[in-house]
């Protein structure tokens, strides 16, 4: 049969079971070791990852405006053509109007 | 000078990267982390491995903090979580046949040796939430209210939580007496 009796006496066997520990010895100096060893990144590694972001951005940007451009001349140059068609033909019908009267 | 006082003027120093401060907070805080992780672990070299990843973790996060309290419910809040992800991480790993779990420590002098490290153990073999509640609320001594902060659950839950862990501790300690 159990030896822990009531509710309050299991409850105080937990406590006294899961009683803090204390580490092995030298954990503190351990910790402070790996917190030595640690090698920071450096001052000129992150400013050389801010410079490549921002070429990157600017060379994409670049890209897209050069395409927008060319999009916008094109476009440009179609309404100019068509305009030109248009006239011509215009001039024609006028022309076989005229012959043909 | 207080003890908390003391306190103060350490996270004060560590804050302002004072390693020896540092040290400190860590020799302060270490029995609390590593048991914790110990008691969830059941693994001396995994415990020590976790309670220092803890506490790399805290040198970075220290600037974050507000004082003292906001240190150790940090400190707590994250060996509590770590301990619950490795668990559910390594379980086929980790699950120890009771029998063969190895003894922790020498069990205090004013206590029944067998009953200490059946309780261990048994508390050891409880699924990963119920330990984690087990173990805030006896060896930490915590509230239900702060179980339920420092592991992001409802209140409700760590109180069923808490009844369900108790009563199957009984049960499984009913048993192990029995087999004895």
């Amino acid at each position: 049969m159990s030896n822990v009796e009531t509710p309050n006496d299991f409850e105080n066997e937990l406590r006294r079971a899961l009683r803090r520990q204390e580490p092995p010895s030298g954990f503190t100096d351990r910790v402070m070791a790996r917190i030595s060893n640690r090698r920071p990144q450096p001052i000129w590694h992150r400013q050389w990852l801010a410079a490549a972001a921002a070429a990157c951005i600017a060379v994409i940007g670049s890209g897209a405006w050069e395409q927008h451009r060319r999009q916008v001349e094109g476009e440009r140059a179609k309404q100019e053509l068509i305009y030109a068609l248009t006239v011509a033909s215009e001039s024609l019908q006028t022309t076989k109007h005229i012959l043909t009267r | 000078m207080t003890e908390a006082a003391q306190g103060q003027d350490a996270f004060t120093k560590a804050v302002a990267g004072d390693r020896a401060a540092f040290a400190e907070l860590v020799r302060k805080h270490q029995a609390m982390v590593f048991s914790i992780a110990l008691h969830s672990l059941r693994d001396r070299a995994l415990a020590e491995e976790l309670a220092q990843e803890v506490f790399l973790d805290f040198f970075n996060h220290l600037r974050d903090l507000q004082s003292p309290a906001h240190a150790e419910f940090w400190l707590r809040k994250v060996t509590t979580r770590r301990c619950i992800d490795y668990v559910r991480r390594r379980r086929r790993q980790i699950s120890i046949a009771l029998d063969d779990a190895p003894e922790l420590s020498s069990p205090p002098v004013d206590a029944d040796p067998f009953l200490v490290e059946t309780l261990r153990k048994l508390t050891a073999s409880l699924p990963e939430r119920a330990r984690m509640v087990v173990l805030l609320r006896y060896q930490e001594d915590l509230a239900p209210a702060e179980i339920a902060e420092t592991m992001e659950i409802p209140l409700n839950s760590v109180k069923s939580c808490l009844h369900r862990a108790l009563a199957m501790l009984r049960e499984k300690l009913e048993r192990s007496q029995v087999r004895r």
